[in-house]
C-alpha cells in the first residue's frame, strides 16, 4: 500500500510538471473562495461531528487533537 | 527511488534559477496611469522594474517600500517602473486607490512582458543599470529583503 | 476567515502554493475567526452547543501563529448498546450508582448526561525558504472522563514553479480515559446498581500515530486538486465504556434471566474492542472556479483492520450572489460497512456457554460500528460586511439510515437518526 502510494505520487508529479500556471496567473487561485477549505469553522465542525458519529475520520491532514466523543 | 530523488533535485534547481543577469533588458512599452511608458526612454537612469498584482500580499507590502526608495534616490537618477499583471484593470485601480504611489505604474493585462522576463514568482523585480542591462533579479518581497535590495540599488547608482 | 493557511488546523496539504488571499491583511494583524454551533438530534438524543474562537497572528514574511479555543457543551442521551425488548429493561448508571429503566419496545438510551469539553490548539507556521515551510501544532482537550494531548508536524515543499506542493505530516496523540467509577471489565456483566461493578482499574490510555503524505497540483488558472494518503494506528483502550450488549435468551427472545448470571448480574455485557486499530485513508479534493462560482468536491476512501470500509462524498457549490455575498448548497453522502466484531447482541448457548464463558474475543453493538448510510444537506450564506470582515450562517440536516437487514427479530431495530446543525460565524481583522 505504501509503495503503491509512493508510485502514484511519483507518476502524478511527473505528469504534474506539464500542468500549472505562470506566477502572474494566480489571481483566481488566490481568492478566498478558491482555498481548499474556504470556511475554516464549517470544516472544523463537520470534522468534529462526523468523528463522533461515524467510524471513519481523518484524511485531510494530520493534527488537530482528539476527544472522547467517539 | 534514486531517479525519483534526482528528479526532485532537478526541480529545485530549476525553480531557483532566475533571469540571466547582465543581459540587455527586454524593452517594455505599456499603457501607464496617464499615457504610455517605454522602458527604453528611461535609459540613463537606474530602474527598479517590479512586477505585481492586486491579489498578491507581498506585493502590497512592497509598495510603501518602493515609495520610500523613490523618494530617497530620485535625485541620483533612480526610477521605479511597477508593471501590474492583473487580468482585470479595475482590480488594479481599486488597489492603487488605497496606496500612495510616487513612481510609474504600467498595466499589462496580457502578461506578455512577464513572459518575456521569465517571471518565477510574485512579485518579481529586476534591477536595470543606466546602460539598460539587467544587473540583479529578485523573487518575492520579505522584510529581510529590504536591506539587500536597497544595497543593490545604491551600488548600481554609484557605479 | 479568508487568509492563507486557514485550513491549517488540519494542516491541509495545500496552502503555500495557493499563496495569499487576503489583500487587506497587514503584518502583525490579528485575524479573528469566531463561530458557534448548535447541534441537535431528534428524539431527545444529544444536543451540543459549541462556541469557538481562533486568532491568527501574521508575523510577516509568511510566518503565522494561531491559537484556537473551543468549548463543547453536551447534554442528552445516547444509545447504550442494548437493543429493544418486549419487556422493561433496567440498567445501571456508568458510575455504578443509580439505575434507569427503559419501557418495553423502547430503544435503550443511557440516562441524560451532561459534559463540557474544552479544547485548546496552537500552531506555528514557519517558512524555511521561498519553497518550503514547516507547520508545528500542539493541542490539549479536556472533559470529565477524557484528556487528550496532541503534537503534529507537517512539512511542505513547492515544486514545478510552485504549481505542485508535496506535504508530509506526522501526528502523535496521547489520550487518557478515566471513566466515572472506573474502567469496566469487557465482556463481563453490568451489575445491579449499588453492588460492586467489575473494574479493571481507574483509567487507561490510548496512543495514536498518524502519518500523511499528500500532493496538491494546480491544473490551470481555474482548477487544482489534492490527493492525500494517511496511515494511522491506534493502540490502547478503544472501548466505549458506556456501551453494553444484550445477552439474549433464544428460548424467550428476551434478555437472559437467571442461568449463569448471579443475583447481582444484569443480562448486559460491557463491550470489548481490539486494543489496536490500523487505518488507511485516501483523500481526494478538486476545486474549480467557474465564471464567478466555485465547485469544491471531495472524496474519501477509508479502510481499517476492524473491517470497516467507508466512502465519503462531499460537494459544495458556492453561488456568488454579488461580489460580496454568496449562497452555498452542500451535499454530503457517507456509507460504511460494519466492523468484524459488530454484534446486534450475544446469544446465550452459542456466543456464551452455560457457565457464562464468552466464546467471542471482541464484541460491540455500538451502532457507529455497524453498517449505515448518512446523508447531509445544507445551505450556507456569507456576506462581506467590510473588506476585512465576513459574516456567515449555515443550516444543515444530517440523516443516518441504519442498516437493520441483519437484525434477527423484527422490533429490535436500531432507529434512524436525524440531526439539525445550525452555525453562525464572524471573522474580522483586529
Amino acid at each position: 500500500m505504501k509503495l503503491f502510494s509512493i508510485l502514484i505520487i511519483a507518476v502524478l508529479l511527473a505528469g504534474c510538471s506539464s500542468m500549472g500556471v505562470e506566477p502572474w496567473e494566480r489571481d483566481l487561485l488566490a481568492k478566498p473562495s478558491m482555498q481548499p477549505v474556504p470556511n475554516y469553522f464549517d470544516n472544523f465542525y463537520d470534522e468534529h461531528i462526523y468523528f463522533s458519529k461515524e467510524a471513519s475520520s481523518g484524511g485531510q491532514g494530520v493534527g488537530g487533537g482528539g476527544c472522547g466523543c467517539n | 527511488m534514486k531517479k525519483f530523488a534526482s528528479f526532485f533535485f532537478l526541480m529545485v534547481l530549476l525553480s531557483s534559477n532566475g533571469f540571466a543577469v547582465t543581459s540587455q533588458a527586454p524593452d517594455i512599452s505599456l499603457p501607464a496611469i496617464e499615457g504610455n511608458v517605454q522602458l527604453a526612454s528611461l535609459k540613463g537612469k537606474v530602474v527598479y522594474l517590479d512586477f505585481w498584482a492586486s491579489w498578491c500580499l507581498p506585493c502590497k507590502k512592497s509598495f510603501p517600500w518602493m515609495s520610500e526608495m523613490k523618494k530617497r534616490y530620485a535625485d541620483q537618477g533612480f526610477e521605479i517602473l511597477a508593471v501590474n499583471l492583473d487580468k482585470d484593470r479595475a482590480l488594479a485601480d481599486a488597489f492603487l486607490g488605497r496606496m500612495k504611489v510616487n513612481f510609474i505604474v504600467a498595466f499589462d493585462e496580457s502578461g506578455k512582458t512577464a513572459s518575456e522576463y521569465k517571471l518565477r514568482g510574485m512579485p518579481s523585480s529586476y534591477l536595470i543599470g543606466r546602460d539598460g542591462k539587467i544587473y540583479a533579479s529578485h523573487i518575492g518581497f520579505r522584510e529581510k529583503d529590504k536591506v539587500q535590495l536597497e544595497q543593490a540599488v545604491k551600488s548600481l547608482l554609484d557605479k | 476567515m479568508q487568509l492563507k493557511k486557514i485550513s491549517s488546523s488540519l494542516s491541509v496539504a495545500s496552502c503555500t502554493l495557493l499563496q495569499v488571499s487576503n489583500p487587506a491583511a497587514q503584518t502583525n494583524d490579528w485575524n479573528i475567526d469566531s463561530s458557534f454551533l448548535v447541534y441537535s438530534e431528534s428524539d431527545g438524543r444529544v444536543s451540543a452547543f459549541e462556541p469557538a474562537v481562533r486568532s491568527e497572528i501574521d508575523l510577516g514574511d509568511d510566518e503565522f501563529i494561531n491559537f484556537q479555543v473551543v468549548v463543547d457543551a453536551l447534554t442528552g442521551a445516547t444509545p447504550n448498546g442494548a437493543h429493544k425488548s418486549t419487556v422493561a429493561q433496567t440498567f445501571t448508571n456508568p458510575s455504578g450508582n443509580g439505575t434507569y429503566t427503559v419501557a418495553p419496545g423502547e430503544f435503550p438510551l443511557s440516562q441524560t448526561f451532561r459534559d463540557t469539553r474544552v479544547a485548546i490548539t496552537g500552531e506555528w507556521d514557519k517558512p524555511i525558504n521561498r519553497l518550503s515551510s514547516v507547520l508545528l501544532g500542539a493541542s490539549v482537550s479536556s472533559e470529565v472522563d477524557y484528556t487528550s494531548l496532541g503534537l503534529s508536524a507537517t512539512y511542505e515543499h513547492d515544486f514545478n514553479n510552485k504549481n505542485t506542493t508535496l506535504a508530509t505530516g506526522l501526528a502523535l496523540t496521547s489520550d487518557l480515559i478515566f471513566p466515572i467509577g472506573g474502567v469496566p471489565l469487557g465482556l463481563n456483566p453490568m451489575r445491579r446498581g449499588g453492588s460492586d461493578q467489575q473494574r479493571v482499574g481507574s483509567d487507561d490510555t490510548k496512543t495514536t500515530v498518524d502519518f500523511m503524505v499528500g500532493v496538491t497540483q494546480i491544473v490551470n488558472r481555474k482548477t487544482f486538486f489534492q490527493i492525500n494518503y494517511t496511515y494511522g494506528t491506534s493502540s490502547g483502550y478503544q472501548n466505549d465504556y458506556n456501551n453494553v450488549l444484550t445477552v439474549l435468551d433464544p428460548t424467550t427472545n428476551q434478555p437472559l434471566v437467571g442461568g449463569w448470571l448471579d443475583a447481582n448480574d444484569l443480562p448486559y455485557l460491557f463491550e470489548q474492542r481490539p486494543d489496536s486499530r490500523t487505518r488507511n485513508i485516501l483523500f481526494f479534493r478538486g476545486v474549480h472556479h467557474l465564471t464567478e462560482d466555485v465547485i469544491n468536491v471531495s472524496y474519501r476512501l477509508f479502510t481499517d483492520d476492524w473491517g470497516i470500509n467507508s466512502h465519503t462524498l462531499d460537494f459544495r457549490y458556492r453561488y456568488q450572489l454579488t461580489s460580496k455575498q454568496y449562497l452555498q448548497p452542500h451535499i454530503r453522502y457517507y456509507t460504511q460497512t460494519k466492523a468484524d466484531f459488530y454484534r446486534h447482541d450475544l446469544v446465550q448457548g452459542t456466543d456464551i456457554d452455560n457457565a457464562g464463558k464468552v466464546n467471542v474475543q471482541y464484541a460491540s453493538s455500538d451502532y457507529r460500528l455497524g453498517a449505515f448510510d448518512s446523508t447531509t444537506l445544507g445551505l450556507s450564506y456569507g456576506i462581506n460586511i467590510t473588506r476585512n470582515s465576513e459574516f456567515t450562517i449555515r443550516g444543515e440536516m444530517m440523516q443516518q439510515k441504519i442498516d437493520n437487514s441483519e437484525v434477527p427479530r423484527p422490533g429490535e431495530e436500531t432507529p434512524d437518526l436525524t440531526a439539525l446543525i445550525f452555525q453562525m460565524g464572524y471573522s474580522f481583522v483586529w
